[in-house]
């Protein structure tokens, strides 16, 4: 009897809300606020997970905890007397009230501005995609996974470019990374591909787009094409950065193996990586007799054989138009929500009726 | 069940260990020729173990751990019978009452040449077994039979103050300045288990007295967890003593010593030359990781450090690869037996350095390697940075189209 009232007061589930953020989740017996908080989708500052770093550290206003280890290793005489705990070895005896710094409720999105970039390097990346980079006369905040829009004097319409490197979370960035294909027949690439040189300007508007990361736990399948690289490097770099732990599959495909790039950064990525981080290239006209040890055929294609739960999945898709319309279909028919399905289509001048057009 | 067998080997090899001490002579020498073929020899022909099994009965990896204390002392008690004068606790009747094998007879055609190997041996196990093991429950701060029991195991390598400062010291600062345990560019193997094992100690000692003073308990007290685990220590000198007097009491001491240079070594390949901006993550990166299968198998998968230094809280079961992390040359016993030989160390590590540089550092820490590569007095190194400023400007020039 004595036992089934310890066992029933044990049971009960706490609730614990976040000062100042609206945020709040329930705790389940035997659970640390930490894991609840991860649990619920709450981007809770954590590392260790032992007590150890003091990452998670936090204040109590209201309630009461129990935890697990002895946390003086890693907080102050004063913190303690402020009311701090550590996240990740607290369990709730109550309910409870946290303020937690470094929390924020919403990511903001940049509003749109419009500036002037000088251009200021300028690398192949391979045959026909081009790494430039600019320097914004006023920096331009931007979520990575956004695209800016260039415009060169006297070539009419503007293209759009997405931003190739982080940007520290919706940091202002005063130079702009951007990959640029030659688009065969496209006046602006063939310019920028044959007779810009470090000093031109261009103008510069953004962020545009609704292609960032969407907090989740969640793995991610990411898929790019091309330049579609750049986005996806651009949101995996802060991700990596803010300590995202998702497990990433990312397959890329191109056509050759000349084609591939920026296998350098998917290394030094997979290193920093906290989660699982494979990243899966795909040749789809590699010469059957060249000595290429990886997978040939469709990325799209390819990527469905390395999905065992497409379902649990988030994915995030940019590139070519056809091939992120295949890739959507098949996820679809594979069990994805739509919701989950993210993606930018690279339009470029050869899907335009006029190449002068604006895309 | 492969994937659970292959974590029963140690315990096997110490159990096998400990039987094969009875049988006197050179089978003293045993646990080392062993873990020689294994360590040096099997893992330079094994390969690479990349797999990422999933276990449903954790309870049985957690039993390998925990049973391997027990084993580390009938291995001690074993040595501390053949350096007795007399039949230690009457072991050797009672082998000979249960297998009618005459252990009386084999203890005494023991000479010192074997009770040398008897104490490589046991120290060997003391290292490979008893810090590793000692390493993975210490982790688990929240549990404190885990605790205590890495904490009885590393006392055997008079060492059981590493569960504090690992934890709350090496973790936090590893590959800065502010770690003791973390090796500098240009440091040799012998200066760095000196310095790591002293300043350690006073890291752990500085992080218990705070402890407790925030705490408002007396620094000099029995809550004091330095001072109980050279207490622990004391204990196992004690039984040695008892044992076998004062050539017992200073076998022990060797011995220890001895296991605890291993776990220096260790500490000395597993950061060697990698720096980090204090304050910002540890990443994969941050470690030299080794995934040779027999390194990994035996040591329980410490290998995979790249992991274990990103995601602290990780049982060793769930740690991955990570092929794609700075990978050592070797594995964890040649590493050990090069970082003992700093000029071959030096010969091997120096590029593997400088990769680290070119395709793992970042730009906030380019400052730090510099900095690095000036203190480590090795042309090596300081060429890098001499050639280095009269390049900038050209390689710019190139980058520019």
């Amino acid at each position: 009897m004595l036992k089934r009232i310890l066992g029933l007061g044990r049971a009960q589930a706490r609730t614990v809300s976040i000062e100042s953020t609206g945020l709040s989740f329930p705790v389940g017996p035997g659970e640390t606020v930490l894991e609840a908080a991860l649990r619920a989708g709450i981007a809770f500052p954590n590392k260790c997970r032992s007590g150890a770093c003091g990452t998670c550290r936090c204040t109590l206003r209201e309630g009461r905890v129990r935890e697990k280890v002895d946390t003086s290793y890693v907080l102050g005489a004063d913190d303690l007397q402020r009311g701090q705990i550590l996240a990740c070895q607290s369990l709730a005896c109550t309910d409870l009230r946290l303020a937690v710094e470094g929390l924020q409720p919403q990511q903001r999105i940049p509003a749109p501005r419009a500036t002037e970039g000088e251009i200021i390097a300028m690398r192949p990346l391979t045959a026909d995609i081009l790494e430039i980079r600019l320097r914004l006369q006023s920096p331009m905040p931007y979520l990575a996974g956004q695209y800016a829009e260039l415009a060169r004097k006297g070539i009419p319409g503007a293209r759009q470019y997405s931003f190739a490197r982080g940007s520290g979370d919706g940091h202002a960035v005063s130079e702009p990374c951007f990959f640029v294909r030659h688009v065969p027949g496209g006046r602006f690439t063939a310019w920028l591909h044959h007779q810009a040189v470090v000093g031109d300007c261009l103008s510069v508007q953004g962020p545009y787009g609704d292609f960032w990361l969407r907090d989740a736990m969640r793995p991610m399948l990411c898929v790019a094409g091309g330049s579609g690289m750049a986005p996806l490097r651009a949101m995996l770099e802060d991700a990596a950065e803010r300590q995202v732990e998702r497990d990433v599959l990312f397959c890329f495909g191109a056509r050759t193996e000349a084609d591939l790039y920026c296998l350098d950064d998917m290394k030094l990525l997979a290193s920093r990586w906290r989660g699982r981080f494979r990243f899966l290239p795909v040749l789809s006209e590699e010469p059957a007799e060249s000595d290429w040890q990886g997978r040939r055929g469709m990325v799209t294609a390819e990527m469905m054989s390395e999905l065992k739960d497409p379902a649990g999945m988030d994915a995030y898709l940019c590139g070519p138009p056809p091939m992120v319309d295949d890739g959507i279909a098949r996820l679809k028919a594979a069990g994805m929500a739509e919701a989950r399905i993210r993606f930018d289509r690279f339009l470029d001048a050869s899907h335009q009726p006029s190449a002068q057009a604006v895309p | 069940m492969l994937k659970y067998l292959r974590f029963t080997w140690m315990p096997a090899l110490i159990a096998l260990g400990t039987v094969a001490q009875f049988m006197g002579g050179w089978w003293l020498w045993s646990g080392l020729a062993v873990g020689i073929v294994l360590g040096l020899v099997l893992d330079n022909i094994a390969g690479d173990d990349l797999s990422e099994p999933t276990y449903r009965y954790p309870w049985f990896l957690n039993l390998c751990l925990f049973m391997t204390l027990p084993l580390l002392w009938a291995a001690a008690v074993g040595y501390a019978w053949h350096l007795s004068s007399d039949d230690l606790l009457g072991i050797g009747t009672a082998i000979t009452a249960a297998t009618g094998y005459d252990a009386l007879a084999a203890k005494a055609a023991t000479g010192p040449l074997h009770l040398l190997g008897g104490a490589l041996s046991v120290g060997f196990v003391f290292a490979s077994a008893g810090t590793v093991i000692a390493h993975e429950l210490i982790h688990r701060t929240w549990s404190p039979v885990s605790l205590i029991t890495g904490r009885w195991m590393l006392a055997l390598t008079a060492d059981a103050s590493f569960a504090i400062e690992h934890v709350y010291g090496h973790h936090r600062n590893v590959a800065t300045r502010s770690d003791p345990a973390t090796a500098r560019r240009g440091e040799s193997g012998w200066h760095f288990v000196v310095r790591s094992t002293v300043m350690s100690y006073l890291g752990a000692w500085k992080l218990e007295r705070e402890r407790l003073l925030r705490r408002g308990h007396n620094v000099w007290s029995w809550r004091n967890r330095v001072l109980r685990g050279n207490a622990m220590t004391l204990l196992y000198l004690a039984f040695f003593y008892w044992a076998a007097g004062w050539i017992g009491a200073l076998a022990f001491i060797a011995i220890a010593l001895y296991g605890k240079a291993f776990l220096e070594f260790v500490n000395y390949m597993e950061h060697y030359g990698i720096v980090r901006v204090p304050g910002e993550p540890v990443e994969p990166r941050h470690s030299w990781n080794t995934n040779r299968r027999i390194s990994s198998i035996f040591l329980f998968n410490l290998t995979r450090h790249s992991n274990h230094h990103a995601e602290d809280d990780r049982p060793f079961w769930e740690l991955r690869p990570y092929p794609e992390a700075p990978t050592l040359p070797y594995g964890y016993l040649p590493m050990i037996v090069l970082g003992a030989l700093p000029p071959l160390w030096h010969r091997i590590m120096t590029p593997k350095v400088k990769e680290w540089d070119r395709l793992y550092a970042r730009e906030s820490e380019r400052a730090l390697i510099r900095e690095a590569n000036l203190a480590s007095g090795m042309p090596a190194f300081l060429e890098e940075e001499t050639a280095h400023s009269a390049s900038a400007p050209a390689r710019t020039a190139a980058g520019e189209h």
